[in-house]
């Protein structure tokens, strides 16, 4: 799937809170079931993104067809293992910015930490937000081209 | 019985016997074929074709009897009677259409016994006319004793003959045939034994005797004509049976055509089917003939079905899936005799469509959820439940925050989108046997089930909160909505459900009136509310129609002069039990209920009549509450009002508060413009409070600012309050706009407004609100006043 050319375009990242508790295994297993499930749909759906998880909130990246977006968003609204949901970005764009996998799994690195603190401690959103999107493209860029989630920006 | 032997095979042409046996046999068969031809046709054809059958019938025994004459060889010259021979052959005729007559339908033996003795008769007579019109050059003698025995014994016969043609049995009938032709032959060949002719020369044949030669053609064209009829005969019997061949497939092809499965039954079995059951069925023609009904249609039995009135049923297939079928049992005669025919009618389709339509009558079109009636016969049938199960469970009630904005401002279709988001998301909350159900709008009711509890009525409340309130996508818009649930949990806070519904929707009121996004559940106190709140209402509503208002006036003096100038009008409700209700009591009531109308136009009407008994410089304020600018007829409300009391319009003030110009700018605007065209003076009151927008000044030229009490409160002591009150009177006055200050209670009051520039002056420090009659007597003790002072 490489909606790069696609005309209907549309992104969406948003911010939301994980409301799920256990140990960090438990949280890692449950995570990677989310990213089985979401791949799975995101793939048969012609979504593409990213998603980053920092210990507290999710941070995920949807691209591809507007009304694509639109139905994954619906569902992602419907899931509540996670809450105050906030839209940091929506609208139309010309090119993919997270890149052409059906979701890929950003991992933060300490020093991307730092730049998520705003992000992790409710500050202003639209300051922290951008930061974290830059972060996030940055990632998928530098990430191999592999369908192994990607573990070596592991904290 | 040796000469009727040598009768019959000494003194008789064999050939000539067997002839007259080919022409028996051949004008039997046509007789036969064509009266059964009589009896499938009908009226005048049946008659012609009977009467046919009939006279060949004659005309075969009278052949045959003439060629077994003809095949007599007496040995001496011989010739007929014409006259006898015509007889003989009309009483055949006769008699035999007379016994066929008779015959017919007859039911009891004896009966048919003596039409055989007839038939016998006519026979008997037939020949014996027959031998008397043989005429012989000699003498005949008979043998009495052979006459005496063969007569009757034929007679016998042929009666028995007629009784076992009219049995029932089949093998007896049989018997028929040959009884008849034996009671012929005994008739004849005895007939002819018992007759001895002997040649005497001296006798010669009368001269009217037809000699055999001349005879035997006549005999030789009625058996031709009989051939023919027997030719005839086999046609039609040939075209009956194809056709007979054609009806019987044309009516399998019917069968076939039709819908509905057909089973022709004997009995418990199945005889015959229709393609329409083989394919309802699953079964081929092969396993459905033979098989017993109680296995195809288990249950029922074909024996209790009533006639024409179809039992539902289940007819199982070939696969062991059962099909819920109609079945209608008639009896119906094909062929010969009734049988039993089953209808049976697939009923899947049907009840398909029904289910269906009950779908669409008790769900809501648009979000597919159950609708009002559906979610009010669940909460019914939990009611009842609960009763007998004592499982307590919830009602919830919520309605979307904001939906009406986002329907008027992004169309009814974006509107539409969000409510069946709304409605997964709704579900997306519940448990797995709670049920959520759209009441109408963007109003939903959620049936808890799943162990309702206050601390699950809570938690569930605040899914649906949270789910609700995150955004929603649509056509690439982000649109945020929210929900105010309301709630109340049986049994404690009801078990009826119209209680519990409105219980819940009191919830939710409270729920939407503490700030929306949130959830309430039902308390009594909540209720004890909205009681004494109807009940205020009421008691509102009454007093209008009794006027139980009256007027108070607070007068207003010029700042400078201390001259009145004008006075408020302030309405007081003198209540028969409470006393006087202050404004603040009941005016917010008014205005929500739509009373303020009624009330404003009378505080109007009062204000101007009263204010034409004071002296005329002092003019008169009314206050008009927001709700009275939505009426569209308000100016001309206020020219009625000044038109019936006489009141010049430029003694008429109204003052208006902030909250009339927040809702539609436009049309409030032009209303105050035809007002202001009226003559009539507008004040804004309170100013300084709420928004205080001064765009509101600069779009609306006000003839007067009232600044609000709450600044005049601190004066003189307040450096702040006493810079605003400046500010503000400074700024009116560079606006052309008379500035008055409410709520001076002391001199030092009244003295620093005086010295900041104020027009006018109103408060407890002038004067209390006060009664119409007694205002106008302070306004005279006060002008008096002034006037000695």
């Amino acid at each position: 799937m490489t909606p790069a050319d696609h005309t209907d375009l549309f992104r969406l990242v948003y911010r939301s809170r994980c409301s799920t508790d256990g140990t960090p295994e438990e949280v890692r297993r449950r995570i990677d079931q989310i990213l089985t499930v979401s791949r799975r749909l995101n793939a048969e759906a012609g979504i593409t993104g990213a998603l980053m998880f920092t210990g507290l909130f999710f941070i995920q990246a949807l691209e591809g067809p507007a009304s694509a977006v639109e139905a994954t968003f619906d569902r992602i609204c419907c899931d509540l293992r996670h809450s105050n949901i906030e839209v940091v970005e929506c609208g139309p764009v010309l090119e993919l910015a997270f890149g052409e996998r059906s979701m890929s799994h950003l991992v933060p690195t300490a020093v991307a930490e730092a730049a998520l603190y705003g992000l992790k401690h409710d500050a202003e959103l639209a300051d922290a937000a951008a930061a974290a999107m830059k972060l996030m493209a940055a990632l998928v860029r530098s990430e191999p081209r592999s369908d192994e989630p990607a573990h070596h920006f592991a904290v | 019985m040796r000469s009727v032997y040598t009768c019959l095979t000494q003194a008789h042409d064999h050939g000539l016997i067997l002839l007259a046996a080919g022409v028996c046999v051949i004008g039997v068969y046509g007789s036969f074929s064509v009266a059964t031809h009589a009896a499938r046709s009908e009226g005048r054809s049946a008659a012609l074709w009977a009467g046919a059958s009939i006279v060949a019938s004659g005309c075969t025994a009278w052949a045959t009897h003439m060629i077994g004459l003809l095949a007599f060889r007496p040995g001496m010259p011989a010739g007929f009677d014409p006259y006898l021979t015509a007889l003989s052959l009309l009483v055949a005729i006769a008699g035999i259409g007379i016994s066929v007559a008779l015959a017919i339908g007859q039911r009891r033996r004896s009966h048919r016994f003596l039409i055989g003795l007839l038939l016998g008769g006519s026979i008997v007579a037939l020949h014996y006319l027959g031998e008397a019109s043989y005429l012989i050059a000699g003498t005949v003698a008979w043998d009495p004793l052979l006459l005496s025995v063969s007569i009757p014994t034929s007679l016998l016969m042929f009666g028995a003959a007629m009784v076992v043609t009219g049995e029932r049995r089949r093998d007896l009938r049989r018997a028929g045939a040959p009884l008849l032709v034996a009671a012929i032959g005994v008739l004849h060949f005895c007939g002819m034994a018992a007759m001895t002719l002997t040649f005497d020369p001296e006798r010669s044949l009368p001269p009217r005797a037809v000699p055999p030669d001349i005879l035997a053609p006549v005999v030789a064209g009625v058996s031709l004509g009989l051939l023919a009829l027997a030719v005839v005969g086999l046609r039609l019997t040939l075209n009956a049976r194809a056709q007979a061949r054609r009806d019987q497939q044309r009516l399998r092809e019917l069968a076939n055509l039709a819908v509905e499965g057909l089973a022709v039954c004997h009995g418990e079995v199945i005889t015959t089917a229709n393609r329409s059951l083989e394919r309802l069925s699953g079964l081929s023609a092969g396993q459905l003939n033979g098989r017993r009904l109680s296995e195809l249609l288990p249950g029922l039995a074909i024996a209790d079905l009533p006639l024409r009135e179809e039992r539902e049923a289940e007819l199982v297939g070939a696969d062991g899936q059962r099909v819920p079928v109609r079945v209608l049992r008639s009896e119906v005669p094909l062929g010969n005799k009734p049988q039993t025919v089953l209808a049976i009618r697939d009923q899947r389709e049907r009840l398909q469509t029904e289910s269906k339509m009950r779908t669409l009558a008790y769900s809501d079109a648009l979000t597919g959820l159950p609708n009002r009636v559906h979610f009010h016969d669940l909460l019914a049938r939990h009611a009842m439940a609960y009763r007998t199960h004592d499982r307590g469970f919830a009602v919830l009630i919520l309605d979307l925050d904001r939906f009406k904005l986002v329907n008027d401002t992004l169309g009814h279709g974006l509107g539409d989108a969000l409510l069946r988001k709304a409605a997964r998301r709704l579900k997306a909350a519940l448990a797995e046997h709670d049920v959520v159900a759209r009441l109408g709008g963007d109003e939903f009711a959620v049936l808890q089930v799943d162990g309702a509890s206050p601390e699950a009525v809570q938690a569930l409340a605040a899914r649906i909160v949270e789910l609700i309130g995150r955004p929603f996508l649509i056509d690439g818009q982000l649109i945020n909505v929210g929900a105010s649930v309301g709630a109340a949990l049986a049994p404690v806070d009801g078990t009826e459900p119209s209680q519990l519904l409105r219980n819940a929707d009191l919830a939710l009121y409270k729920a939407k009136t503490d700030g929306k996004g949130t959830f309430r559940r039902f308390e009594p106190a909540l209720d004890a509310r909205m009681q004494a709140r109807r009940g205020l209402e009421a008691d509102l509503r009454r007093a209008i129609a009794v006027q139980e208002f009256e007027l108070h006036y607070q007068p207003l003096v010029d700042a400078r002069s201390g001259r009145i100038t004008a006075a408020e009008a302030l309405v007081r409700w003198r209540h028969p039990e409470r006393g006087l209700v202050s404004p603040a009591d009941f005016i917010p009531l008014a205005e929500e209920t739509g009373l303020i109308g009624p009330l404003g136009q009378w505080v109007l009407r009062t204000a101007c009549t009263q204010a034409t008994l004071w002296p005329s410089h002092i003019r008169v304020a009314v206050n008009l509450s927001p709700a009275q600018f939505r009426d569209l007829r308000l100016s001309e409300t206020v020219r009625a009002a000044l038109a019936a009391s006489g009141l010049a319009a430029d003694r008429l003030e109204l003052e208006i508060t902030e909250g009339v110009l927040l809702a539609d700018e436009e049309r409030t605007l032009a209303t105050l413009n035809r007002l202001r065209a009226a003559g009539v003076s507008i004040s804004m009151d309170d100013f300084g409070t709420g928004y205080s927008s001064l765009s509101y000044l600069r779009r609306f030229p006000f003839d007067k600012i009232k600044v609000d009490q709450s600044f005049v409160r601190q004066l003189p002591g307040d450096p702040e309050s006493a810079a605003i009150v400046r500010a503000i009177i400074t700024m009116g006055s560079c606006l052309g706009m008379a500035i008055t200050v409410e709520g001076v209670e002391t001199a030092e009051q009244f003295a620093f407004s005086a010295e900041a520039g104020c027009d006018q002056v109103q408060g407890y420090h002038v004067s209390r609100p006060l009664p119409a009659a007694e205002f106008v007597s302070f306004v005279d003790t006060f002008v008096n006043a002034r006037e000695a002072a």
